[in-house]
């Protein structure tokens, strides 16, 4: 028998088919097969559907009520002008007759395979349900084999929807931890530039500048897929601004280096300061004076990378030091940065202009490492 | 009304120098003594033979480690321990959800509040 075959080969189409097959052979203007959906009985899910229906826009399953009885009293059921429930659904197809079989999986109904008629030319008698009866055997293991289908997929959609939150949840905690620590850095600097600050537009100047160098790098970090930053866009960024391009006072100079969150956060930061006071006192103020910085990056006798950064002013004459509140920087360059980051640094301010010097290891630490480990 | 914190000896475990250094300046103020601020617990158990603290306050996180064990062994020392985290609750495992806790950023006030109830019930 065709129905056989199809499905043998096609288990997961077998009730569609089943369907097709009684519509096409003028069994029936619409045909269905609903499953049970819930263990009290009351609620179907329709596993196929074909002829006059399937074409209806919108179109519906069988009134429910009408299979509740059909299971509940296990046997064949005919409906003639079945009425409200069930000719509400579907749009200009109005149900002349309805039958209505019920198939088994072991012993209990799980299913209605179910006939319409939407006219008074096909009426079903008891030849239909003697057909339909042997029919329903292949409803059963349509059944079987959408039933499994069902299973693994609501199975594996499970999985994935708690993998999916697993990971959502980790992303999260990520993100408050760094929006956490992100506030408790800008208290702190805040309440040091109040403390090292000339006056309060001083002070709002500087701390809108601080934050301004922060936030540049959390751009930069949300922008690059990898959570890295590269050190010379970095550099520029910081540079630019303040309007100071490349040019013959100002040289930008290095191997391509890439940052982790924390190092860019804390050298960006130094280059911040660094370039806020050559901007006031150094050799971005002063005409003929020359900004030079380079890195390289060299092995360290523990085999680690250390990145070696030079930030040479020359050309400034001898700047008188006037009140040296703002420690800011300085406390950033030579007790942050060592703290942070294990790096040695040296800051001088003698004529000629401002020399820093900043080695500090570049391996991937803690933050990049997190945000990559739900995948791993 | 004489204050229990003053004079006493506080470690402090936290990696970012701000906070840390945020930490201990408030901690200065209301007059206690800072042990550290130390950025691992390496240096923290080193700190330890020559330093016994009164309380400590730790960074969960430090770098990619935790602060666990250390809070162990501060703990087995009967030493009241503070955790500071940036993250939430449910991150914290098990044995330390009882711990007193703060979430940053903390406010002096909550820091000294936490503080004066840990010393208070802290078997000193």
């Amino acid at each position: 028998m065709l129905l056989a075959s199809a499905l043998a080969k096609q288990p997961e189409r077998a009730a569609q088919d089943l369907c097709d097959l009684l519509v096409d052979s003028d069994l029936a203007h619409s045909a269905g097969i609903s499953v049970l959906a819930g263990s009290d009985r009351q609620r179907f899910r329709e596993i196929a559907l074909a002829g006059a229906w399937s074409r209806a826009r919108g179109a519906r399953s069988l009134g429910a009520q009408s299979c509740h009885r059909a299971i509940t009293q296990d046997r064949p059921l005919l409906l003639e002008q079945p009425g409200p429930h069930c000719s509400e659904a579907r749009g200009g197809a109005p149900v002349h007759e309805a039958l209505l079989v019920p198939f088994h999986h072991g012993a209990s109904p799980v299913g209605i395979i179910w006939l319409l008629s939407h006219d008074e030319r096909r009426a079903f008698d008891s030849e239909d349900l003697r057909l339909m009866g042997s029919l329903s055997r292949f409803a059963s293991a349509a059944y079987r084999v959408n039933a499994i289908a069902h299973v693994e997929r609501q199975q594996s959609f499970a999985q994935a929807a708690r993998q999916s939150m697993e990971r959502q949840k980790v992303l999260v905690a990520e993100l408050q931890h760094r929006v956490r620590n992100m506030l408790s850095i800008v208290r702190y600097v805040f309440s040091r530039t109040v403390e090292t600050s000339a006056d309060i537009e001083d002070a709002s100047m500087h701390f809108k500048g601080r934050l301004d160098a922060l936030a540049r790098t959390q751009v930069i970090v949300a922008q690059s897929p990898s959570g890295l930053i590269d050190l010379e866009v970095m550099i520029r960024d910081e540079l630019l601004s303040v309007g100071q391009g490349d040019g013959a006072t100002l040289i930008i100079d290095g191997p391509p280096v890439q940052l982790d969150t924390v190092a860019a956060e804390n050298i960006g930061l130094a280059i911040h300061e660094l370039t806020m006071n050559a901007i006031k006192f150094g050799a971005l103020r002063v005409p003929g004076a020359t900004l030079d910085i380079r890195w390289s990056v060299n092995m360290d006798e523990r085999a680690r990378r250390i990145l070696n950064l030079r930030w040479i002013e020359t050309g400034v004459p001898i700047v008188p030091v006037v009140g040296q509140r703002d420690g800011f920087g300085k406390e950033l360059i030579e007790k942050a940065l060592p703290y942070r980051l294990g790096a040695e640094t040296r800051l001088d301010i003698h004529g000629g202009g401002v020399r820093c010097v900043i080695s500090t290891p570049i391996e991937t630490r803690g933050a990049a490492a997190a945000m990559e480990a739900p995948d791993a | 009304m004489r204050d229990r914190l003053k004079g006493k000896r506080i470690l402090v475990v936290e990696d970012d120098y701000f906070i840390a250094a945020d930490l201990t300046r408030a901690l200065q103020r209301d007059q206690m003594i800072v042990i550290g601020p130390v950025a691992s617990a390496a240096e923290a158990n080193e700190t330890l033979a020559d330093h016994p603290p009164d309380a400590a306050i730790l960074d969960i996180e430090l770098g990619s480690k935790t602060s666990y064990r250390l809070a162990d062994r501060l703990m087995e020392k009967r030493v009241p321990v503070l955790f500071v985290t940036g993250y939430d609750g449910w991150h914290l495992p098990e044995p330390y959800l009882s711990q007193p806790r703060l979430t940053k950023p903390a406010g002096d006030k909550e820091l000294i509040s936490a503080l004066r109830q840990m010393i208070r019930s802290g078997p000193c």
